[in-house]
């Protein structure tokens, strides 16, 4: 199923691997190589929303998706593909 | 048993925070900032991170006295206290030659400048002024703990004589038992009540364990490069081995490190594996002569999760409970 972040946040967010899949995707913006493409005060607002527990809420699971789709495209869309999803 | 982590500035400031609130969320006791010419400054990481954090004690360095003067930590552990008061920690050593080199600075008497170093610190600390009338106009806010970083058995000595504690680098039992054992019988000969042993030991922790090792790889090349030769020999390291091992961390070669450094080596020197293999490891620590060990290095291809299972792991192996806890 092909969807914009919107509209993937509402097809995950009632599912039982949500939590993982925030996780998955946490952890492609904290280990990415390409940092230098998530500028200081973006990685800021990130861990805000890590520290605030917001990366499941709409406005910070939609964040994390742009910063990871932004730095590790592929990888963003292997962690999709793994639970039958597309961007 | 304290439980604590070292990160590595070489991440932004913002990949840093996420480790270090995950690290006081879940109980650890300390973040360990290292500091290294190349990398960012430990300094001001531990600035941003007593910002960022409201328990977890921060510690700076290991600083060393060729490229920051005593005057200089004393001031910085100082004006860190505002920030973070009573949770400061200073870790004071001889520094690596070769970076050294490369910023310009020799390496002479290793041991004698860190002594004075930290005489130096701990008198401006607190509040007395040196005899060249060396003196901070401000107190800082509660006691900070010096460290010394050691391996070699003239460091470790000194530790016990002069420091409040000892940050030894390495996993490698046998060396980290008749180091733990040295500086706690030199502490006890100069009658340093409440010194502590604290084990500095590279860690990678993963579920394929083949990645573990990869990832911990460099940082094994570089902590072996810097090692003792008593110690080096009694592994059985080979010079040519040492060779190529300084020529691709010169040129920052990580692949050819990874080709290069034998797995067993690296296993040698680290606590690496699947949550199974890490826990064995730690279950063989010296534990009777440690009061912490602190996870370094890597902690694996993925820190934000090893922080998680490291602890999951260690505070089930040495009976630690949340924060506050008794058993803590």
């Amino acid at each position: 199923m092909r969807m914009d972040p919107i509209g993937l946040y509402e097809a995950v967010r009632g599912r039982s691997d949500f939590g993982e899949l925030v996780e998955d995707l946490l952890d492609v913006a904290l280990t990415t190589y390409n940092h230098h493409l998530i500028d200081p005060g973006e990685g800021e607002r990130l861990a805000d929303l890590y520290e605030r527990g917001a990366l499941h809420d709409a406005d910070g699971f939609k964040f994390l998706c742009e910063l990871a789709m932004r730095t590790e495209p592929e990888k963003f869309r292997e962690v999709l593909r793994r639970r039958g999803l597309e961007v | 048993m304290r439980l604590s982590i070292e990160l590595v500035p070489k991440d932004p400031f913002w990949r840093m925070r996420v480790y270090a609130v995950t690290a006081e969320r879940l109980g650890y006791d300390a973040v360990w900032l290292s500091e290294h010419h190349f990398n960012r400054s430990s300094v001001v990481a531990a600035t941003y991170l007593a910002l960022r954090t409201r328990v977890l004690r921060i510690g700076m360095g290991v600083l060393n006295p060729y490229a920051f003067s005593p005057a200089l930590m004393a001031q910085f552990a100082a004006s860190l206290t505002e920030l973070a008061p009573g949770r400061v920690a200073l870790s004071i050593g001889a520094g690596d030659p070769v970076s050294l080199k490369a910023m310009g600075l020799g390496w002479v008497d290793p041991l004698r400048r860190v002594e004075e170093a930290v005489v130096t610190v701990r008198t401006l600390l607190t509040g007395s002024r040196t005899e060249g009338h060396l003196r901070l106009d401000f107190r800082p806010r509660g006691t900070v703990p010096i460290y010394l970083a050691a391996q070699g058995k003239r460091m470790l000595e000194l530790a016990g004589k002069v420091g409040d504690g000892v940050l030894i680098n390495s996993a490698n039992l046998p060396f980290l038992e008749e180091s733990a054992r040295r500086a706690r019988d030199a502490a006890t000969s100069a009658g340093r009540e409440g010194f502590a042993v604290e084990a500095e030991v590279l860690t990678s922790l993963h579920e394929e364990r083949a990645k573990a090792v990869k990832t911990v790889k460099p940082y094994v090349a570089v902590v072996l490069l810097g090692m003792p030769q008593t110690w080096r020999e009694r592994l059985g390291v080979e010079e040519g081995l040492l060779t190529r091992l300084s020529d691709a961390v010169s040129k920052g070669d990580w692949l050819r490190i990874h080709e290069v450094l034998p797995d067993d080596l690296a296993l040698a020197l680290s606590v690496s594996g699947n949550a199974a293999d890490v826990r064995r490891s730690l279950s063989e620590l010296p534990v009777r002569f440690l009061d912490g060990i602190v996870f370094g290095g890597p902690l694996g291809p993925y820190p934000r999760r090893a922080i998680n299972e490291l602890w999951r792991v260690s505070s089930e192996l040495f009976d630690r409970g949340p924060r506050g806890s008794p058993a803590q």
